[in-house]
């Protein structure tokens, strides 16, 4: 592209994105097509972390981290319904394309894959959240999969598999050694319209429904979307609820923690293991019951300054005895980690390589358990660096994912200690620009919500959940696997298909 | 949707019982929901409930079961699918809505993506209500099926 007065230096892609006229707050700017082709092109070369990417109906909207702290919005309204995709510079970025296209109908030029993604031709219109909706075709195109390679043999499991999870459907090509050739999901059964639902709702409501978006993150979900809305009204929560969210988060963390380690003790035949964990989170979850009847933590967290006194007295309490059962069960469960034919199952089996977790955006305990050094709880209010000492594994494989979140629980009953005796600061007040963005970091990785707030209600939003980046992830671990490591692997994910289609 | 309700409805089913002798066998299928109802139906197939030997256990394919229990909204990519486990299971079976969600909907009623609840769609046997309910309620409301009282028939 041919400029008037070419720069002299290398623009850097947060730079050009920065050259934007800003919209909201000096942290989301709109960009013209021709900025948008520069920010693509610089993506090249540049690190820029890329976070998520969305449509409102009238933009499309692609998050990025700059500097691993700051949030970064760049907006692009597409021309005739097309915009330039991101995915060749940033494959992470494809599902969401995917997502796009289904939800709102702006193709993206370019992309690494256009095929649909949510919509499987049962909704009631294609493109449903656009100003347009077409009509449905009927009867619905079968399943777009992608060729598989020769001599393979198709396996494909669920969406009713009567597994315990949402539902989803693998789709196997395996060759006669009974090695996976190729994996692929078809997921989008579990598609509820969070997003179209959050839109009109006010703020207490949408933190309910956001509750609602995945139960193993349930308190995750609440405090992003509750931290994004107090943004876009210049609030700020006072330290009680700043805490009251700590201590919920790692109480969540410990529970799907241990749920998830059953799920894959037990598809690796680690019984004692899964037992002890199943046993440990009941009792966890039936001490969460006690407030107010909701095992999962849901309705816990509320948005706005500040919370009830009541709540945060209970959350503290309750910490404390999450933190004793943490510590009383570690023995049992260190236990039943030492066997040594559960580690001759588990090493170097599925290893996700440090380049791929970047490269797809797998953050979280996955990411972790592949020597990326991702945690949100970094930036996340009320949380001090000095707690989070967990560290990154290297190996990628079961084993680094199963020894990670067991390290995990001992710095949750660290940490559920450490923050019932501090008092963190109130919250910095932002400035009221009617959009924000808050995250978290949830049980499975970074949960993030964006919101713009008309009159106190929701008027657009999105969500991103990790269970998308996982999905993406787990069809390039399972290429080379052998099939009967397969749920295994998956488990040891812990995929929520509930997050990943929304 | 009128084919999921001509084909499971089909007319007026007798209140079933179930025999009390060996294990109730149970297919479950979420249909779409937060994972939350699956989560406590999971609980119950762990080591912390422990139910399998004594008269709960859950199959892998709907042909060995005897109930099918429903967690989660019905989306409309699931609507199939639930159908074909239903028909696939043998007499006498069972329909129970586990959570706010497979009743009536819950927080996810019927939109473009989502039929709702089961309730009016298909006559329940049991329906277990909460957001989600603990796994001590699923396993009472599934009690009252092995049917020494009257069951919980609603729709």
């Amino acid at each position: 592209m041919i400029r008037a007065e070419p720069d002299p230096a290398p623009r850097t892609a947060a730079a050009l994105i920065r050259r934007g006229e800003a919209e909201a707050g000096g942290w989301r700017f709109r960009l013209e097509e021709e900025g948008w082709h520069d920010l693509a092109e610089a993506l090249r070369h540049d690190p820029l972390p890329f976070v998520t990417l969305w449509a409102d109906g009238r933009d499309v909207h692609a998050l990025f981290l700059e500097g691993g702290e700051r949030p970064l919005v760049a907006s692009v309204e597409p021309y005739g319904g097309r915009y330039l995709g991101l995915s060749p510079e940033r494959p992470a970025a494809a599902p969401f394309e995917r997502c796009v296209q289904d939800l709102w109908g702006f193709s993206a030029m370019e992309a690494r894959d256009v095929r649909p993604w949510l919509d499987h031709g049962l909704w009631t219109a294609t493109w449903p959240l656009s100003a347009r909706p077409g009509p449905a075709a009927w009867p619905p195109d079968p399943p777009d999969f992608r060729p598989v390679p020769g001599e393979c043999m198709i396996l494909g499991s669920g969406p009713a598999d009567g597994g315990h999870h949402t539902p989803a459907h693998l789709r196997l090509a395996v060759d006669g050694g009974g090695v996976v050739g190729q994996a692929e999901w078809r997921l989008g059964y579990a598609h509820r319209g969070v997003v179209a639902r959050l839109v009109g709702l006010d703020a207490d409501a949408a933190v309910r429904l956001a509750g609602r978006a995945a139960a193993g993150a349930s308190v995750a979900h609440q405090s992003a979307l509750c931290r994004a809305i107090e943004v876009a009204a210049g609030q700020a929560a006072d330290a009680a609820t700043v805490r009251t969210r700590v201590l919920l988060a790692e109480i969540e963390r410990a529970a799907t923690h241990l749920h998830d380690l059953s799920r894959v003790a037990r598809a690796a035949g680690g019984a004692a293991l899964a037992a002890e964990c199943e046993r440990l989170r009941e009792a966890i979850l039936d001490q969460c019951g006690r407030i107010g009847g909701h095992r999962l933590l849901m309705d816990r967290v509320c948005p706005g300054g500040a919370g009830d006194p009541a709540m945060d007295d209970a959350a503290v309490s309750i910490g404390g005895r999450v933190a004793d059962l943490l510590e009383a069960g570690r023995a049992a469960l260190m236990r039943g980690r030492g066997w040594p034919g559960l580690e001759a199952r588990m090493a170097g089996v599925g290893v996700l390589e440090q380049s791929a977790a970047r490269a797809l955006g797998v953050g979280g305990v996955v990411g972790r358990a592949s020597a990326r050094e991702e945690d949100l709880r970094r930036l996340v209010p009320g949380y001090r660096r000095e707690w989070l000492d967990s560290g990154v594994r290297r190996g990628g494989d079961v084993a680094a994912r199963i020894d990670l979140r067991l390290t995990e629980l001992g710095g949750v009953a660290r940490l559920l200690r450490a923050a019932a005796g501090s008092m963190p600061d109130a919250g910095w007040k932002p400035q009221a620009v009617g959009e924000g963005v808050g995250f978290a970091e949830g049980p499975r990785g970074a949960v993030w919500y964006w919101v713009r707030m008309v009159d106190g209600c929701v008027a657009a939003a999105h969500a991103c959940d990790p269970a998308l980046a996982q999905a993406c992830a787990l069809e390039h671990v399972l290429a080379g696997a052998q099939a009967e490591d397969v749920g295994m692997i998956v488990h040891s994910f812990g995929l929520s298909a509930a997050g990943a289609d929304l | 949707m009128a084919l999921l309700r001509a084909i499971l409805a089909r007319g007026v089913r007798p209140a079933i019982r179930l025999p009390t002798v060996g294990p109730m066998a149970v297919f479950h299928v979420d249909t779409g929901g937060c994972e939350g109802c699956a989560m406590e139906v999971s609980a119950l197939d762990g080591a912390a409930y422990a139910l399998p030997a004594t008269g709960l256990r859950f199959v892998t394919t709907p042909r060995l079961a005897d109930v099918l229990l429903v967690t989660g909204p019905l989306t409309r990519a699931m609507a199939p699918v639930l159908e074909a486990a239903w028909h696939a299971m043998p007499d006498p079976r069972a329909l129970v809505a586990v959570g706010a969600c497979a009743i009536d909907g819950g927080p996810f009623g019927e939109n473009y993506a989502v039929l709702g609840g089961l309730e009016g769609r298909a006559p329940l046997d049991a329906s277990i209500p909460g957001c989600p309910p603990s796994p001590a309620s699923i396993v009472a409301g599934l009690a009252a099926l092995l049917g020494a009282s009257g069951l919980s028939s609603s729709a």
